[in-house]
């Protein structure tokens, strides 16, 4: 595969959806800033009892629980993130094939020495893995922020009052968090390959909202396959049981799977990792087979 | 000596039940600029989306060597396409247009591009949605003008276009990128006004083609015949392929007669090629 050209096919689609995937994130980010800055001013600050707290937490930090506490704050800030990321990813797949057969440009790009597997390849590549790339760098760089003013913080406190944090700050294990949660980037998107390749066939199969065409079609098959069923006394629905059991985790799951397995901040990605299987490389494989084979062959005039 | 560059032969295309090319044989050669010529829905589009392998199709198609369907990629690297149907989308800067070209067009010339488009109002930052119909018809062929090709293919390239525009897309055609070692092919209605710059035309009709030769042989074959209104009937035994009657005057188009015959119904001119393609549209739907 030509790296230069699948780099230029990504420029492209970032160029393409430009607005969304610069405006969304750093609105999400300027929310995160200036609503605590808000009700600082709003409210005020009472310093004294400020300086009370911090005393109290400095008495009764223990240090070995701080690490946990720091990842479950930063995967807090990350949740948003992650959870309006994965919305915009939603809205590149449906979109990213229908839009350029609906401003008839696709006739433009084909008449271009790139071949359909690349255009794919770097769609996928573009919603799967550098959409959620923008989001996790903006929450890693409020989180820097945030870290940045804890460290003045320190060295006020430090200087002016006498509390040391520096403890505390120290034994956050912020780098390695922050690297637990972006090591999960890579075993999300591959567990979430099949709903992107269904997202993309419907993308390059819909003549019209694109949307109901991801919608609809699984909604219809489930309750077809609930009548069935319950009518022929079968034990359970297999579709129905197939996408609730692959898409069982949730960010909660994953949360509590890491701050339960108190040791362990791999459990999130090992309950991950266990759930990417045959089912995922079977799905995504014929779907997005299906997709290029639209590519091909469905005619656009 | 001339090459072949697109070859087809026994080229058919269905959709469902409905025939859109039936048996098309069509031979283009380096240094040839051609005409696509046929009435709507004669199949010209289809016959141009077969040859980008852009549709799939019944029969043999080779151009520059390459199958379109299964060497796509290998053989847009010296085939460029221009049509009215392959639009920029309007979120695309004519910078961004550049910088993407550079990038996946081996045989793009960004400076060439760029110097054609010093000579309109286009800038680099504009976004297409911004720019007139004539100027986004300008970037696309500063686009494609700038891709050392050996094939163009154009769909109805000035469609919608004003006079002055579309004047200046074909002087900019061969100026910039005519010569003698590529071959052009092109549809449009406005047949009359292309029809100096071409060397030979294929008439389409109903997916088939009905006459393909150069506008040289088509100015001796064909010949149009002012006759006054006591001659009609004997220019008639010469079953003129159009007739039309107008003031007194009727004017019939004559493929393949004697000269000295015709010069003695009335005045021998050459026919335009708009005279001979309605000529010959009429004959075969009688």
């Amino acid at each position: 595969m030509n790296t230069s050209i699948m780099k230029a096919s990504i420029k492209k689609e970032l160029w393409e959806f430009n607005g969304m995937l610069k405006w969304v994130p750093i609105s999400l980010a300027g929310v995160f800033i200036f609503i605590p800055l808000l009700s600082l001013i709003l409210n005020g600050i009472d310093m004294q009892a400020l300086l009370v707290e911090i005393e109290q937490i400095t008495q009764v930090q223990q240090t070995d629980r701080m690490g946990e506490f720091f990842f479950v704050a930063a995967i807090a800030l990350f949740s948003p993130f992650i959870a309006i990321g994965f919305i915009v990813q939603v809205y590149y797949f449906v979109t990213c094939l229908f839009d350029e057969r609906r401003d008839q440009s696709v006739m433009f790009w084909r008449s271009l020495p790139v071949s359909d597997e690349m255009t794919i390849a770097s769609k996928l590549l573009t919603g799967a893995i550098v959409i959620p790339v923008i989001f996790f760098a903006a929450a890693t760089m409020l989180m820097v922020l945030m870290v940045l003013l804890a460290i003045v913080a320190c060295v006020v406190l430090s200087i002016g009052f006498d509390i040391s944090l520096w403890g505390m700050l120290a034994s956050a294990n912020i780098l390695s968090g922050v690297g637990y949660i972006w090591l999960s980037l890579l075993p999300i998107a591959i567990w979430l390959l099949p709903l992107y390749s269904w997202l993309m066939l419907a993308s390059i199969y819909a003549n019209k909202a694109p949307f109901l065409w991801a919608v609809l079609p699984i909604v219809a098959l489930l309750v077809i396959e609930t009548i069935v069923v319950h009518y022929l006394h079968l034990s359970e629905p297999f579709f129905g049981h197939f996408i609730a059991d692959y898409f069982s985790i949730t960010p909660d799951n994953l949360v509590n799977a890491s701050v339960e397995q108190e040791k362990s901040r791999s459990a999130a990605l090992q309950l991950l990792i266990a759930q990417i299987d045959y089912r995922t490389v079977l799905v995504s494989a014929g779907l997005l087979a299906a997709t290029y084979w639209f590519r091909v062959n469905k005619s656009e005039s | 000596m001339m090459s072949s560059l697109i070859s087809i032969s026994n080229l058919n295309k269905a959709y469902g039940s409905k025939k859109v090319l039936s048996g098309v044989n069509l031979s283009l050669n380096a240094g040839q600029i051609v005409g696509l010529v046929g009435p709507n829905g004669a199949g010209k589009t289809t016959c141009l989306q077969a040859i980008l392998g852009l549709t799939d199709f019944d029969g043999d198609i080779s151009v520059l060597g390459h199958h379109p369907r299964k060497d796509r990629v290998k053989m847009l690297n010296d085939v460029a396409y221009i049509s009215d149907v392959a639009i920029l989308p309007k979120w695309l800067k004519v910078s961004q247009a550049l910088s993407y070209m550079q990038d996946i067009h081996p045989n793009f010339a960004i400076e060439k591009a760029q110097a054609f488009l010093a000579k309109t109002n286009i800038a680099a930052n504009d976004k297409v949605k911004a720019l007139s119909k004539g100027m986004v018809a300008q970037l696309h062929l500063a686009l494609i003008l700038a891709i050392d090709a050996k094939v163009l293919i154009l769909d109805e390239p000035t469609l919608g276009l004003d006079i002055l525009t579309r004047r200046q897309f074909y002087n900019h055609l061969l100026e910039d990128f005519y010569t003698e070692e590529k071959c052009i092919i092109v549809t449009t209605h406005q047949i009359e006004e292309i029809e100096h710059i071409l060397t030979d035309v294929a008439f389409i009709q109903q997916g088939k083609i009905v006459l393909a030769q150069s506008t040289d042989d088509i100015k001796e074959r064909f010949n149009l015949v002012a006759v006054s209104n006591e001659q009609v009937a004997q220019a008639d035994e010469l079953q003129p392929l159009f007739k039309n009657s107008m003031m007194g005057l009727t004017t019939m188009l004559f493929d393949n007669q004697d000269k000295e015959t015709l010069q003695n119904l009335g005045k021998v001119t050459v026919p335009s090629l708009a005279d001979v393609f309605v000529g010959i549209m009429n004959k075969e739907t009688c």
